[in-house]
């Protein structure tokens, strides 16, 4: 769109009037004093961080389809809206100059544009300063720099038309080249490349994936999960012993006596050593072995169980308690212990029954 | 040098939701059940340009037995380390003891000790053979006490876990908010000299991605509403009533869609807080009736009042062409009579413009369309219900494992604690969207709500 307004609006304004005469500074009004004007503003909102630029403008319009319309509002989504329409501004600002640029070089290779100036007020000696101001960021490029007699020379009066020398016309051409260039498309080329890396920055989502390393489990730590839950008794044959793995306190112990009956003997039990066949033999009375239900069951227990070798009834008690009572077992670490009374071949998982 | 932490401790106490939890990652595997972790497993943690390791470690298994093998390898205080050293490439050991090989090992590599212990039940003298063990390690270490159920023996294991570590702190895997998770690895900087740097700059990495964090929330929001407000479905056919047929399909596919664009959106808020097994239920959008319309459209998509602003304005643009050309002597009047033809030709040559066919096809037809939502109220729901799952997920912690029932919040009361002029511009900006008219700074409108209900 860009490009076509540029071409037009070049093409309307280079035509020039039935003799081919372009006013030079009305020429110049449009390619260096108003792109000068739009880079400011455009600097200006690089600067204060607002505006939306004329794109933003342009889409406030009723002349797009609504479909075209939600793509649009969709399309600068991914980054900064502002930034997006800064950035499509440039863009149209751009294409604005090249398709001015563009009808300039065709219409002077195909047409005789004569470049000329008309002031009611101003001489030639008046303008030229401004124009060698303009013209110093093309120092190095003697040809197109202004000169006095040139201005003499292409200075219009209507009512005197016919310029005794028609070449010297078309010398501003590259005056005009040049001013086009300095400060229409190169700074815009500049902010276009601006735009486009605040676009693009602001485009880019903050690199917030921390590098996962994730791991991937090892089968071996899944084994569990696949255990068999030993089923609950709440009975047990007297008389037995009491192994008291837990060190519970003394109201523990009265309890278990109130609902299955005093043990014949209480051991307190440590880990270490273990147990000896011995000590085994002594009794072939059950054997009731106390733990703490929170306390998930350690090799070291299951060591010490399968040291028990005898042929007489054996128990496993989890028993939960606080503050100065016996508590009833979560599920969780019942199930707990029933899986690992599920993975011991002679052994069974005792809760209290304290219903009367 | 990065730092490596093993996390150690009883079965079952929490390790792996400590790691779940520092590493912000819900995919490590948390089970009830004891004895679940048997080897050891690293896990790497990357923030940002910083990296440091979490060791998941089986529980102990034979503490006491581990303890007295030791005692019997090492006959003095000098000669511990190199006793749990030989302990863990004991052939025999590795046979007997795995669990605890498997723990010891990455200490004895250099692993820093975080032990874990369960606050919520009483300390138990059966723990003071493996602190003892850790003890011989030499190497430095934080007790962590995971209080699982309650804060009951918080105060009996702080005294019992003083004797054998420097640094002991209450962390509560579950509920370990971010400052909590960066002072654990700020106290680590401490007793770990060489990993000071390290540390500090994982620090400096965390607090730069909670900030991303909050950015990247941000446009999300800003996509999900513009696109949610602004969401239509439509299709291009002859004549009205074939337009009319296209209703129910189109309705089913617009409530459909909708669904989706949220669901998604809601997703992607939970990977970017690394969230990627996380269930949320959410009741679905009450979108409004009667959506559906159908529309004569003329060229491109216009219809009739579309086609003749831009005709308008294309007239003018050219007229102002011609005025350009002859310097402004024209008054303006090529822009003025530009606009008025242009105008004037597309309203009243609309309809033959329309019947107008290019290779058969005609250059106008009827188009059905389900939605935008109208409602006003649309854009307040779709954001209340966005900035509770964002507030959810910034309170929770990645070892846990239940799943998050999506409300639409309180987004009135969060709403009421901007300043006047916050809440104006959200209102202006939401009424924008309902429109569907683009808000420039959304992004900045949003964010004080954004950041008041994260708070």
């Amino acid at each position: 769109m860009g490009l076509m307004v540029g071409f037009v609006v070049g093409y309307g304004v280079l035509s020039g009037d039935s003799l081919g005469r372009v006013n030079l500074l009305f020429l110049l009004m449009l390619f260096a004093f108003v792109p000068v004007i739009g880079l400011i503003m455009s600097i200006g909102f690089i600067v204060s961080g607002g505006g939306r630029g004329l794109a933003g403008w342009i889409l406030e319009l009723p002349i797009l389809p609504p479909r075209l319309t939600v793509e649009i509002l969709n399309l600068g989504l991914s980054g900064s809206r502002k930034s997006w329409l800064f950035y499509q501004t440039q863009v149209l600002a751009l294409s604005f100059a090249l398709g001015g640029l563009l009808v300039y070089l065709l219409l002077l290779l195909g047409s005789d544009i004569s470049f000329v100036w008309r002031s009611t007020l101003l001489e030639a000696a008046d303008i030229l300063p401004i124009l060698r101001v303009l013209a110093m960021p093309w120092w190095f490029w003697p040809e197109a720099q202004p000169g006095l007699d040139l201005l003499q020379q292409t200075q219009d009066y209507r009512l005197s038309s016919q310029t005794a020398n028609p070449p010297v016309l078309g010398q501003w051409w590259k005056y005009i080249f040049a001013a086009q260039c300095t400060y229409n498309l190169l700074p815009r080329t500049l902010m276009l490349l601006v735009a486009r890396r605040r676009y693009e920055r602001a485009m880019s989502a903050p690199s917030i994936r921390q590098g996962q390393g994730q791991p991937s489990r090892n089968p071996l730590n899944r084994l569990s999960e696949e255990a068999v839950l030993a089923p609950v008794v709440d009975a047990i044959a007297s008389p037995y012993i009491l192994l008291d793995w837990a060190k519970s306190p003394d109201f523990c112990q009265t309890h278990i006596s109130s609902v299955i009956g005093a043990p014949a003997e209480v051991r307190v039990i440590e880990p270490l050593p273990l147990a000896t066949a011995a000590d085994n033999a002594v009794t072939t009375q059950s054997l009731l072995v106390l733990v703490k239900s929170w306390e998930p069951p350690l090799g070291e227990l299951g060591d010490y169980l399968h040291s028990l070798s005898g042929s007489q009834q054996k128990f496993i008690l989890p028993l939960d308690w606080g503050e100065g009572a016996v508590k009833p077992i979560t599920a969780n670490h019942l199930n707990e212990w029933r899986r690992f009374c599920g993975s011991l071949s002679d052994w069974q998982l005792l809760q209290l029954d304290e219903s009367p | 040098m990065i730092p490596i932490f093993a996390v150690v401790g009883h079965p079952n106490k929490g390790k792996s939701s400590i790691v779940a939890t520092l590493a912000q990652d819900d995919s490590v595997a948390i089970s009830s059940a004891s004895g679940t972790t048997r080897v050891s497993e690293n896990l790497v943690v990357s923030v940002g340009v910083s990296h440091y390791t979490l060791v998941d470690t089986p529980g102990f298994q034979r503490p006491a037995s581990v303890l007295k093998w030791l005692q019997q390898h090492a006959v003095s205080a000098d000669k511990r380390q190199d006793a749990v050293k030989k302990f863990v490439n004991d052939e025999d050991c590795k046979l007997k003891f795995p669990e605890e090989v498997q723990l010891l090992t990455p200490i004895i590599n250099g692993a820093a000790i975080l032990y874990v212990v369960d606050g919520s039940r009483p300390y138990g003298p059966e723990y003071e053979a493996e602190m003892e063990i850790l003890r011989w390690t030499g190497q430095a270490s934080m007790a962590l006490i995971n209080p699982i159920e309650n804060e009951d023996h918080i105060q009996s294991w702080q005294q019992a876990l003083g004797q054998y570590f420097k640094l002991v702190r209450v962390f509560n895997a579950m509920q370990a908010d971010f400052e909590k998770q960066l002072s654990v690895l700020e106290a680590f900087s401490h007793i770990k000299e060489q990993w000071h740097a390290a540390i500090t700059g994982l620090i400096v990495e965390y607090k730069k991605i909670r900030f991303q964090r909050q950015e990247e929330s941000l446009q999300l929001l800003v996509e999900l509403l513009t696109k949610l407000c602004a969401y239509q479905v439509s299709q291009r056919v002859l004549s009205r009533s074939q337009a009319q047929a296209l209703q129910a399909g189109l309705e089913t596919r617009f409530l459909k869609d909708m669904r989706n664009i949220e669901q998604q959106c809601h997703d992607a808020l939970k990977g970017i807080y690394r969230y990627h097994n996380l269930d949320s239920e959410i009741v679905d959008l009450q979108l409004e009736e009667n959506l559906f319309d159908t529309e004569k459209w003329i060229l491109w998509g216009l219809n009739r009042k579309r086609l003749t602003a831009a005709a308008s304005m294309a007239g003018a643009a050219t007229g102002a062409a011609v005025d350009l050309a002859v310097a402004g002597s024209s008054l303006m009047l090529g822009a003025l009579s530009g606009g008025l033809i242009g105008a004037g030709s597309a309203w009243f040559g609309a309809d033959k413009i329309a019947e107008f066919r290019v290779k058969g096809q005609p250059l106008g037809g009827f188009e059905a369309r389900q939605g935008p939502i109208k409602n006003r109220n649309f854009p307040y729901v779709v954001l209340g219900r966005y900035l509770y799952l964002a507030t959810a997920l910034r309170h929770r912690t990645h070892a846990r494992r239940d799943s998050i029932q999506i409300g639409e919040g309180d987004l009135a009361d969060r709403i009421a604690a901007l300043s006047s002029k916050e809440q104006s511009d959200l209102h202006e900006a939401l009424e924008r969207l309902r429109r569907q008219q683009g808000v420039e700074e959304l992004r900045a409108v949003l964010e004080p709500v954004l950041v008041a209900a994260k708070t």
